[in-house]
Order: structure tokens, then C-alpha cells, then sequence
């Protein structure tokens, strides 16, 4: 028996070899973007949000924020007129995904975008809002294509309250992170070179970082530990500013919860105090 | 102290490392990144190697001690370096410039591209960057490392990916070419001739590690 089993893994991994070398798609995917506000209307100096949602052939995906090893992230550059914020965009919850060079944050079928618009309440009055969303992203499965799409969104600006949009629908079907204060519970704090976050596990299965690279923040190994129903993610951080571009020092990332697209995932993103240099005529 | 050059894939593969966590909350001390052995290190020497071009002939390192060496990852199916797409560093022409501007610095710097492509046969891999090369006129040596043995010695994660190497032989700068994908005719910082001026001055290299964006490299 054992010998049978012994030859049929053997020929199967003759079958996974032979489909190595030369065995790359041939055709171009493609990946249908559609642009959507998340209600019929807004009215003057209320907010709403416009979903951009991806749809990705089987087998191909597309990149997260981060990316991870490799790849490049998936964009949305909005342009709008005076008087209308746009901003942040919330990327839903991105899978990892096993790529030759290393470990990927990406989506395979169905990538989702939320890209939340403010109007300043003397700054735009009833009638129309056009905005303009070009969205970019790289789509690979054993090759890679670039791809990109130019929309023109109009948003009905009127009195009341608008109705919720199909997009509202896109949007639930997805994990949309929240902020990780909402999640009850849960508490995060900051120590020297490592973040704590601590809480209740739930019923979605175990807890994990995805990290958001921050120039100059390395972080270490992410070390998990639970107690009962209770978690705790430990991730070692190290400060290098001379490789942070300028930029703030923060640990960014997402809390996740089960390995499921639409499980629940929380955002993370916390400032870190900089160490002043000590003070001349300070004693080590 | 932790390693940048195995930072991604220790703190992605922690993701993982939550599926079997440990019981006793908050047992386990955080613990920073150890260094892989054998993984190219900014500071350090840079790994060794010999390589064939495309046209057959062998490259070493050692036969560019005294110089400064940049080395640029490489795929001719990738439209972030050797396929002709509109944000390839190849096609806009951004790496032409980063040549010039960097023989205008340092004269004598030598450019080598490689490639560790092995998701098609390795004559294909031949003939596709040679193809590559007329294309876009690439006059520097593409160099084949077929085995990957190269590629995971440095840590080479996407096309591109970039390494400096001071005259020293001493790694000095590894990450992306630049701050973002662009297109042509947009503006980008390019962290490799950051690196080479800042060499050149006699100055400390920042940023000396940046993540590089890109297809991943296709190794077997």
C-alpha cells in the first residue's frame, strides 16, 4: 500500500514538475473595475463614499497596500473639484498569498476600495460632483500585467438624507477594517521597541499583524500568545531614521482575525515617539 | 539588531507564525529579527559571485574590485523592468538617465543587470532578454542566474531590484530604484544615484534600505 502511495506522489510531482518551465499564461487577464458612490445623493457639507471595486479573473490576484516580498500596490488616484475632501482610501482584507519570491498581500476575485468624500458645507451646493478615479494595479499569476482605468464618478449633491447604492451592498460584502479602538476589549499600547495589543479572541478564529511597511520602522518577530479566550500580539519594532525618507515613525498594519478574506480585520496605526538625544551634561 | 534584508519575510511569515500560537498569555518576549546567513547585508561584504551573460561571457564580482557596482534585477516579462510597458524603468527610459547620471559622478561605475527568471526554459529566458535588449537598448550586461543562487544571496524580491556596491566591495545600498512605479515624464526620487552622489561625497548613505516594488522574481 504504502509503495502505492509512494509512486502515485511521485507521479504527480512529475506531472506539478513538467508544468514548471514555459508554462506561463498566455492571455492577457482581465480585471473589470467598476466605480460606484455608496449613496443616491449627499447633501451639502455631509460625507458619503465612492467604492471601487476589482474583479479578478481565477487565478490571478492583485496587490494589497502592501504588497508584501513583491508586487506593486493597487492605486486609486482621485481628483476632485474645490470644496470636496477625499480621502483616505480603505483597502477590504487582502489574503497572503504564496509567491516565488516570498510571501504576498494581495486579493484573488474581488478586491474592494473605499475612498470617503467630505463636502465642505459653503464650498459646494446642490447639483452634481464629478470626480475623476484612475485606478493602477499589477495582476499576476505565474506573469504580470500592469493595468489601469480611467472613471468619471458623478456624485447627486440635495437636501436629505441619499439611499443606500449597490455600492453599500459591495461594501458589506467585504471586510472593511475599522479603527482598532472600536474593537471591544481591546487595548494597544506602545513600549520601548515593541507594540502590545491585547484583547478577546472571538469566535473568528486566531488573531495575526499584517504589517503596513513604514520607511525606517523594521519590526521584528511578531510573537502570539493567548490565554484562555484572551490574546496577546507582541511586535518588536526597531527605529533606523536615517532610512525614513522623512517621514513619521509608526507601526502601521491590520489586526486579523480567521484566514478568510471576509473575516474581521481592525486597522493599526500608531505614531512612535521619537527618543530625544540626551541633554548635554546627562549621565549614562 | 534586525536584518532589513529578511524583515518582510519574518514579519509577513508572523502572520502565519498566529495560526500556531502558544498558550500562557504573554509568555514569549519579543524577539528581534536574527540575521540569515549567507543574505546580503548593507555594511557587510557583498556576496561573491560569477555569472554568465547572455552572450556567454563570465562575470565576477571580484573582477570589479575598486569599483562601484550597481547591480539591477532584471525580467524581460515584467512591465515594472524589461517588458515594454508604460511604467517600466526600462521603457521610460529611467534607467538610461540613472546610467548617465551616474557615469557623470562616478565614471568608471559598473552596471550589471541579472536576471534569475526560471519559470521558462533557460534558452528562453536568453532569448527574451536578448530581445529585451534591442528593444530598449540596453547596452550593459545581462547576466543569467538561473539557479537563483544569486538572486536569494542578495535577497533579490521583485524587478527591479536594486544593490550598490561601494569600491570596498561593501553592500551600501539595497532596495527600489526609486520611490514609486511612475510613469514616464514623472518625477521620482532615485535612491540608487542617491547613493552613488552620496558615496562619492564621502557620506553616509540614506537611505541605505528602501522596499523595492515590482514583479517577484521568478525563481524555480
Amino acid at each position: 500500500m504504502q509503495f502505492f502511495i509512494t509512486l502515485v506522489l511521485l507521479m504527480l510531482g512529475a506531472v506539478v514538475g513538467t508544468a514548471g518551465a514555459d508554462d506561463v499564461p498566455s492571455e492577457r487577464p482581465r480585471v473589470h473595475v467598476q466605480a460606484m458612490p455608496t449613496h443616491t445623493h449627499v447633501e451639502p457639507g455631509g460625507s458619503t463614499s465612492v467604492a471601487v471595486r476589482f474583479t479578478i479573473p481565477s487565478g490571478w490576484h492583485i496587490y494589497w497596500a502592501d504588497s508584501g516580498d513583491a508586487g506593486v500596490p493597487t492605486q486609486v488616484e482621485i481628483k476632485a473639484p474645490r470644496g470636496v475632501n477625499v480621502g483616505p482610501v480603505t483597502y477590504s482584507r487582502p489574503i497572503t498569498i504564496a509567491d516565488p519570491a516570498g510571501t504576498v498581500n494581495g486579493y484573488e476575485r474581488t478586491a474592494l476600495l473605499l475612498v470617503p468624500m467630505t463636502l465642505l458645507a459653503d464650498g459646494v451646493s446642490c447639483g452634481w460632483v464629478d470626480l475623476t478615479i484612475e485606478a493602477n494595479w499589477l495582476v499576476c499569476r505565474r506573469v504580470c500585467y500592469l493595468g489601469s482605468k480611467k472613471m468619471q464618478v458623478r456624485v447627486k449633491v440635495d437636501r436629505g438624507v441619499g439611499l443606500e447604492t449597490a455600492a453599500a451592498d459591495w461594501v458589506r460584502s467585504m471586510s472593511m477594517p475599522g479603527p482598532v479602538a472600536d474593537r471591544l476589549g481591546t487595548t494597544l499600547r506602545l513600549e520601548s521597541e515593541r507594540m502590545v495589543i491585547e484583547g478577546p479572541i472571538g469566535d473568528s478564529g486566531p488573531p495575526a499583524f499584517l504589517p503596513i511597511h513604514v520607511p525606517g520602522v523594521e519590526l521584528g518577530l511578531v510573537t502570539i500568545s493567548r490565554d484562555g479566550g484572551q490574546f496577546a500580539v507582541t511586535v518588536p519594532y526597531h527605529l533606523r531614521p536615517s532610512d525614513s525618507l522623512g517621514r513619521t515613525p509608526r507601526i502601521q498594519g491590520l489586526l486579523t482575525f480567521g484566514r478568510r478574506s471576509v473575516d474581521p480585520c481592525w486597522s493599526i496605526s500608531r505614531a512612535i515617539p521619537i527618543p530625544s538625544p540626551p541633554m548635554e551634561g546627562d549621565h549614562q | 539588531m534586525i536584518r532589513h534584508m529578511t524583515q518582510r519575510a519574518l514579519a509577513l511569515a508572523a502572520a502565519t507564525v498566529a495560526i500556531g500560537f502558544a498558550s500562557g498569555l504573554a509568555t514569549a518576549q519579543p524577539k528581534l529579527t536574527p540575521p540569515v546567513p549567507n543574505t546580503a547585508q548593507v555594511g557587510k561584504p557583498a556576496p561573491a559571485f560569477t555569472l554568465t551573460d547572455i552572450d556567454g561571457k563570465s562575470h565576477s564580482l571580484a573582477d570589479y574590485k575598486g569599483k562601484v557596482v550597481v547591480l539591477e534585477w532584471f525580467n524581460a516579462g515584467c512591465p515594472s523592468s524589461g517588458k515594454n510597458s508604460p511604467r517600466s524603468v526600462h521603457t521610460t527610459g529611467r534607467i538610461k538617465q540613472l546610467v548617465a547620471a551616474a557615469k557623470q559622478t562616478q565614471p568608471d561605475v559598473v552596471y550589471l543587470l541579472i536576471d534569475s527568471s526560471a519559470d521558462r526554459k533557460r534558452e528562453t529566458v536568453i532569448e527574451q532578454d536578448k530581445a529585451a535588449r534591442t528593444e530598449h537598448g540596453i547596452s550593459q550586461p545581462i547576466l543569467i542566474d538561473y539557479d537563483g543562487k544569486v538572486g536569494k544571496a542578495y535577497g533579490a524580491k521583485t524587478t527591479p531590484h536594486m544593490f550598490v556596491i561601494g569600491a570596498d566591495g561593501v553592500l551600501q545600498y539595497a532596495g527600489a530604484f526609486g520611490a514609486k512605479n511612475v510613469k514616464a515624464g514623472e518625477s521620482d526620487d532615485n535612491f540608487v544615484l542617491n547613493a552613488i552622489k552620496k558615496m562619492k561625497a564621502g557620506e553616509a548613505v540614506e537611505p541605505a534600505r528602501t522596499r523595492s516594488w515590482g514583479c517577484g522574481v521568478k525563481y524555480n
